[in-house]
């Protein structure tokens, strides 16, 4: 069995969505020294749907979060983006190894209190 | 089959094929009991393949094969010096280092249940114990010094032929776990006139499951395995021949090979190194890059963290080591970096690479445009 699977791998290796947005209405960055990683979720809302992009210093896991929530909810309404959980981000990775459940949640907590500032 | 570019010797070393080949036979045909040697033509052929080892391992470091006890690691070579000399004594205080093996860290902290006090001494910012440090924790009731020749994570090489003399000008026996050093540089016991020294096999290109112990005077501790005679009833139990013999071939091969593979390795590490310097920024070596073992280099790369790194380097087939270990619970940093006095953040942004006589210039190149670009990738994610 692998470790990490091929779908986290994927967004790993190849994240999409990463950058800065224009005209981004609401932002959080979530910084541990200890875990050595930096995230920042931007975001902005048109017509009740979100425009996200995000910005990542860390590990594997976290990069492979970030890129999972962009392809999750980017372009989605804002209620299907104010209810992200961890359960579907670690779904459509095909699991997220439990040693790293940690730097996943940093992510999508920066995802949805960036949300949240933007509803 | 999937390129592999391996740079994490330091870890453990590919096994030799000679070496397998001098292996081979003590699996099956050759299986006879070394012990037996007195009624058996074959335990004899054992027996004289056993001390044909001995001898290759004592000439490695310039013993006598009399002062050499075969043990089933580095781990192990290094737990019969330090409990080995505890057990003895009965009672005392011991002094090592921060940055030592978990061998020797958690060895000399496990003895503290048996009533046996320590001294952990800081090193610089350089990598390097202070010998002033050594010298003001020894005690009346100092029985032991114990110090490793270079650090398994950095490469450091420590001043143990100064310690030495120290421990033993106050009375005090001398250990050094010279795993990562030997067969890599020079290792000479009468130099370093230590009383103990470890050494595993795994390290130089031998099979894993075997090291020994050099120990000047097997009067100076008691086993830490009782059992038969073997070894002088120092290290009881049937001895693994394969293993001893392998160990045997890879000191021999070490041993004329040593010049040629220290420089090899010191010109790819130099090489790897600069070409790095040369094509991204913010890359600090941890600890000095003089006095530093052949095959190691260490660095923090500014913004990188080394998981990432590692895992994308894995997915073409390039095998390093990091700084730090993701747990459930928190990142653990290596206790080596953080007596280095490096940041938790440094150490995630730590990477080993360790060469080894296998490696190619072809590699090297080929390692050196995949990490290039997975830094740019990664810091460019970072924004």
């Amino acid at each position: 069995m692998e470790i990490y699977s091929e779908k986290l791998m994927d967004c790993f290796l190849e994240p999409r969505g990463f950058g800065d947005l224009e005209d981004y209405q609401c932002s959080f960055e979530i910084t541990s020294q200890e875990d050595g990683i930096n995230v920042v979720f931007f975001a902005k809302v048109d017509d009740n749907l979100v425009n996200i992009s995000y910005k990542v210093g860390g590990c594997s896991v976290i990069i492979a979060v970030c890129c999972a929530i962009f392809d999750l909810y980017n372009k989605k309404p804002l209620n299907i983006a104010k209810s992200a959980n961890i359960d579907e981000i670690s779904s459509y990775l095909d699991g997220v190894p439990s040693e790293k459940q940690r730097c996943a949640t940093y992510a999508l907590r920066a995802f949805l209190e960036t949300i949240n500032r933007c509803a | 089959m999937k390129k592999l570019v391996y740079l994490d010797n330091a870890a453990t070393t590919p096994l030799l094929t000679e070496v397998l080949d001098e292996m081979m036979p003590y699996f099956k045909d050759s299986f006879a009991n070394p012990m037996t040697y007195m009624q058996s033509s074959l335990g004899l052929d054992a027996f004289k393949a056993l001390e044909k080892a001995r001898n290759n391992a004592a000439s490695l470091i310039n013993a006598k094969p009399d002062n050499i006890v075969f043990t089933g690691s580095g781990t192990e070579s290094d737990n019969m010096a330090i409990k080995g000399v505890a057990f003895k004594k009965g009672k005392g205080h011991i002094i090592t280092s921060k940055f030592e093996h978990h061998a020797v860290l958690h060895t000399v902290q496990a003895l503290q249940r048996h009533g046996f006090s320590f001294t952990f001494v800081d090193i610089d910012k350089s990598g390097f114990v202070d010998i002033n440090q050594i010298e003001d924790a020894i005690r009346d009731d100092t029985i032991l010094i114990s110090i490793m020749h270079a650090n398994n994570e950095i490469g450091t090489i420590q001043p143990i032929e100064e310690i030495s003399r120290l421990a033993h000008k106050n009375g005090i026996l001398f250990h050094t776990d010279a795993v990562q050093s030997c067969a890599h540089i020079d290792v000479d016991v009468e130099k370093i006139e230590c009383d103990f020294l470890s050494i595993s096999a795994h390290k130089f290109n031998g099979p894993k499951g075997v090291g020994f112990l050099y120990i000047k005077d097997k009067g100076s501790i008691y086993p830490l395995i009782d059992g038969g005679a073997q070894e002088w009833g120092l290290r009881a139990a049937t001895h693994n021949m394969p293993g001893i013999v392998g160990l045997g071939k890879a000191c021999e091969i070490a041993q004329n090979n040593l010049g040629f593979q220290k420089e090899k390795l010191i010109n790819l590490r130099d090489y790897f190194l600069n070409t790095l310097l040369q094509n991204i920024d913010g890359i600090n070596v941890n600890g000095s890059i003089h006095n530093r073992l052949p095959q190691n280099l260490n660095i923090r790369l500014d913004g990188i963290n080394n998981d990432a790194l590692l895992l994308g380097m894995n997915r073409y087939g390039i095998i390093a080591a990091g700084g730090s270990a993701c747990t459930a619970t928190d990142t653990v940093p290596s206790h080596v970096l953080i007596a280095l006095g490096l940041t938790p953040e440094e150490a995630s942004s730590s990477v080993r690479f360790s060469f080894g006589i296998e490696n190619t210039q072809e590699e090297i190149e080929y390692a050196l445009d995949i990490i290039i670009s997975l830094v740019k990738k990664l810091r460019l994610l970072r924004g």
